[in-house]
C-alpha cells in the first residue's frame, strides 16, 4: 500500500497552488432578485446539511458577487432568508423541496449548475500524487491517453513513467528503434505494372512522409519516454491493420530463378535461390551487400545463426557452406552428405542438417567440424527442428524421429502419419512436437509419454499437405496447400477458425503481434488475418499474374516490416523481393 | 479503555469505514478491475466522500478498502472521452486546443 502521508484533512491546503478556485463564467444570474435569492438560500442550506467538508471547493462560487445582492437588497427575500435560518434542518429540507416544486425549469437548471460542483472532486489534482498514481495504475494505455487530454494536471500525472512501465502489455517494449527505409530501393515503391498494393500511399505524398520519418524522437519521447513507446507500438499496429502503407521497395536479384529460402536477422535479409547463390541484403538501406557464390547446385535451405554472425546454406551439390555476414566470405564447406541437403536447424553455433540421403548430420559451424551422423530414417529427411540438445526430424518415410544430438542416438520414433511429413514444430519446454503431413493431418505429440501413446491430438480438416505452422500456448496456426489457414486448439484438438480467401496453395505463414498472421500463396497474394476473430484484415500484395503463374514463394517479417519473395514458374512474373514498411517514429 | 483520538478522520467517514470492515470477512483480491456487488453499492457516494474515503483508507492502512476505492474511481474514468471525464469530475480545462490534439496521434 502507498506510504502514509501527513495529510491535513481539516483545512484547504490540499488544493495545489495552480488549481485556482474557478467561477463558472457561463452562469447567468436571473435578473429577478427574488429568484436568485432562493438559489443562494438553497445552496447554503444544502451545504450545511449534506456535505461534511469545510474545505473550499475547487469550484468555489463567489456568490457575494451577485449584483442583485450588492446593489438591490429585496426586503421580502431578506425576510424569507431570515425565516429559513430559524428553521430546523428537517424543516429547511421540507421548505426546500416545496420551493423546488414552485420553481420553473430555467431556475432549476441554474440550481443544478450551482449544486453539482459540491458533489464533484478533481481527484487527480487534489490527491497526493502517489494516491493519484494508484488510481491511474488501474487504467489501460488507451484510457491513459484520454486522461492526458482532460487537463494540464491530469496530463502531468498521467505521463509519469512508472505508470506506463507497469502496463501489462509487453509488446510495446520490444520494437527495435525506428528505421530509416528511405534510401536505396526504398526511394521508389513496389507499386508497378502487374503489382497491386492495396492501401499504398500515393507516391507523390511520400516525400513529406520520408522527411518526417527521419525525425525519430519527438516531444512526447523527451518528456514521457514510455508513453511515447506505447504510442509508437499502437501506431505500428494500426499501420499493419488499417493505415495506408507508407513505404515499400523492390529488391531485384536471382533473375529468372526461384527464391527457395529467405530469412531475416535484425536488418539483414538473406535469400537463397536455385541459381546456386544467396544474396545478403541490408533492409534499411534497401540494397544488396553481398552475393554468396560457391555452391555448384541450387540452394534449397538456409539459416542465419542466432548471434547473426553466420549464414549457413544447403544445396543440391550435397554440401553445406558457412558464410560470414560481416564480409560475405566463405568460412567453411561442410562435406559428408551424399545427396541434396534439404533442411537445417541451428542452436547457438551447432547446426543440424537433413538430407535426401536419409541422414541428419550435426556440425559446429565455428570450427567446421562434423560432430555426429544420425542414421535411422528410411527415406529423405524433409524437415528438422533443434533446441541445442534434442533433434526432431520428419521424413518421407512418414515418421517423426527424436534424437539426442550429442550421442547420435534415436530416442523415439513417432508413427501414425500415412504419408510424407512436410512440416514440424518443436517446443522443447513442453516436449511438444507438431507434424504436418501429406496425409492431410496434423499430429500433436508429447514424446515424454509412454512409447506408442505419444500422440495427444489428431487435427483433421485440411485436405492437402501442411506447409507451415506456428504455435503459441495451446493455439496452433497452420497453412496448407489446400488454400486454407486453420486455427486450432491443441489442448481440445479442435479447429477454432478456418480462414478462406486464398485461391491456391499457401506457401508461408508468419504470426506476429498478438493476433496477426500473414500468409503468402501460389495465387500471387499476401494476406493479413486476425486469428482471434477469424477474419481477413486486408490484402497486402496482389499480383495481376496470380492465377496465371505469378506466385509468392516465401514470406517473412519483423514487427515493422514484411518481405515476400515473388516470381513465377513460367516467366510471367519477374523474380524479386517486395518489402513493405510498417514502422513509425517515437512521437 | 481509553478512546483513541483520530484527528485526521472525521466521524462520518469513520462510520463508513467501520461499516466496511464489519462487512469484510476474508479479504478478496480484485480480479481484473471487477468490483463486487456489495462494494459497488457501498461506494455509490458523492465524490467528496469518496475523496475523503481514499485518504482515510490510506492513512489507516486498510489495504482492501484502499484498493477497491481507487479501482472504483479508475472505473469511472474508463471508456470515456476527455470531455466526458471533465464533466464527470468537474475539471476545468486549461489546455489549448492544440495541446488537446497532441496525443491524438494515429
Amino acid at each position: 500500500m502507498w506510504p502514509r502521508n501527513d495529510v491535513h484533512m481539516d483545512d484547504g491546503s490540499m488544493t495545489p497552488e495552480d488549481q485556482e478556485p474557478v467561477t463558472d463564467n457561463d452562469m447567468e444570474y436571473n435578473d429577478n432578485g427574488e429568484e436568485s435569492s432562493y438559489s443562494n438560500g438553497s445552496s447554503s442550506s444544502y451545504n450545511a446539511d449534506k456535505l461534511s467538508s469545510s474545505r473550499p471547493l475547487q469550484h468555489k462560487l463567489d456568490l457575494s458577487a451577485s449584483p442583485s445582492r450588492n446593489n438591490d437588497l429585496n426586503p421580502r427575500v431578506e425576510h424569507l432568508i431570515a425565516l429559513f435560518k430559524d428553521l430546523s434542518s428537517a424543516e429547511q429540507m421540507d421548505a426546500f423541496t416545496r420551493l423546488l416544486q414552485e420553481s420553473n425549469m430555467t431556475n432549476i437548471r441554474q440550481l443544478r449548475a450551482i449544486i453539482e460542483p459540491h458533489f464533484q472532486r478533481d481527484f487527480l489534482s487534489c490527491l497526493p500524487v502517489e494516491l493519484g498514481m494508484k488510481i491511474l495504475h488501474n487504467l489501460t494505455g488507451y484510457d491513459l491517453l484520454k486522461v492526458a487530454q482532460v487537463s494540464k494536471n491530469w496530463k502531468l500525472i498521467s505521463e509519469i513513467d512508472k505508470i506506463w512501465k507497469s502496463l501489462g502489455v509487453e509488446e510495446f517494449k520490444h520494437h527495435p528503434d525506428p528505421t530509416d527505409r528511405v534510401t536505396g530501393a526504398w526511394q521508389g515503391t513496389a507499386i508497378a505494372a502487374g503489382v497491386t498494393i492495396p492501401d499504398h500511399i500515393q507516391p507523390c505524398d511520400l516525400n513529406v512522409h520520408r522527411f518526417l520519418k527521419l525525425q525519430k524522437f519527438g516531444d512526447i519521447f523527451e518528456r514521457a519516454a514510455d508513453k511515447s513507446r506505447y504510442l509508437r507500438a499502437d501506431k505500428i499496429e494500426k499501420n499493419w491493420n488499417a493505415n495506408p502503407i507508407m513505404g515499400s521497395a523492390v529488391l531485384r536479384g536471382h533473375e529468372d530463378h526461384v527464391i527457395t529460402c529467405m530469412q531475416i536477422h535484425d536488418d539483414v535479409l538473406v535469400t537463397g535461390s536455385d541459381d546456386n547463390t544467396l544474396k545478403v541484403w541490408c533492409i534499411d538501406k534497401g540494397e544488396v551487400m553481398y552475393t554468396l557464390v560457391g555452391h555448384t547446385g541450387g540452394v534449397w535451405t538456409s539459416q542465419i545463426s542466432q548471434c547473426g554472425r553466420y549464414i549457413v546454406s544447403g544445396s543440391t551439390d550435397r554440401t553445406v557452406k558457412v558464410w560470414s555476414t560481416v564480409d560475405g566470405s566463405l568460412l567453411h564447406t561442410l562435406q559428408g552428405h551424399t545427396s541434396t541437403v534439404r533442411c537445417m536447424a541451428m542452436a547457438g553455433s551447432i547446426l543440424v542438417t537433413g538430407s535426401r540421403d536419409t541422414t541428419l548430420r550435426v556440425w559446429d559451424v565455428e570450427s567446421g567440424r562434423h560432430l555426429a551422423t544420425l542414421h535411422g530414417h528410411h527415406a529423405a529427411v524433409r524437415c528438422v527442428q533443434f533446441d541445442g540438445t534434442t533433434v526432431v526430424s520428419g521424413g518421407y518415410d512418414f515418421t517423426v524421429k527424436i534424437w539426442n544430438a550429442h550421442t547420435g542416438r534415436c530416442i523415439r520414433t513417432l508413427t501414425g502419419h500415412n504419408n510424407r511429413v512436410y512440416s514440424l514444430l518443436f517446443e522443447s519446454e513442453r516436449s511438444i512436437v507438431c507434424s504436418g503431413s501429406l496425409d492431410t493431418s496434423i499430429r500433436v505429440w508429447d514424446f515424454t509419454r509412454p512409447e506408442g501413446q505419444e500422440c495427444v491430438a489428431l487435427l483433421q480438416g485440411h485436405t492437402s499437405l501442411t506447409s507451415g505452422m506456428q504455435l503459441r500456448g495451446n493455439i496452433l496456426v497452420s497453412c496448407n496447400a489446400d488454400s486454407h489457414v486453420r486455427v486450432w486448439d491443441i489442448h481440445e484438438g479442435t479447429c477454432v477458425h478456418m480462414l478462406s480467401g486464398h485461391r491456391s496453395a499457401i506457401t508461408s505463414l508468419q504470426w506476429f503481434g498478438r493476433n496477426m498472421v500473414a500468409t503468402s500463396s501460389d495465387d500471387g497474394t499476401v494476406k493479413l488475418w486476425d486469428i482471434e476473430r477469424g477474419a481477413l484484415i486486408r490484402d497486402l500484395v496482389t499480383l495481376d499474374s496470380g492465377g496465371n503463374g505469378g506466385c509468392i514463394w516465401r514470406l517473412c517479417s519483423t514487427s515493422t516490416m514484411l518481405a515476400c519473395a515473388v516470381g513465377s514458374r513460367n516467366n510471367t512474373e519477374e523474380t524479386k523481393v517486395i518489402l513493405l514498411d510498417f514502422d513509425a517514429v517515437y512521437p | 479503555m481509553d478512546a483513541i483520538p483520530l484527528t485526521k478522520v472525521d466521524a462520518k467517514i469513520f462510520e463508513k469505514i467501520i461499516e466496511y470492515c464489519e462487512h469484510q470477512g476474508t479479504p478478496r483480491p480484485l480480479l481484473n478491475g471487477e468490483i463486487g456487488e456489495w462494494d459497488s453499492e457501498f461506494l455509490k457516494l458523492d465524490q467528496n466522500t469518496l475523496f475523503d474515503l481514499v485518504l482515510a483508507a490510506n492513512y489507516l492502512n486498510i489495504e482492501n478498502l484502499f484498493d477497491v476505492t481507487t479501482q472504483f474511481i479508475a472505473n469511472m474514468m474508463k471508456n470515456n472521452t476527455p470531455s466526458q471525464i471533465r464533466a464527470r469530475f468537474g475539471v476545468s480545462n486549461k489546455h489549448s486546443s492544440a495541446e488537446d490534439r497532441s496525443d491524438n496521434w494515429s
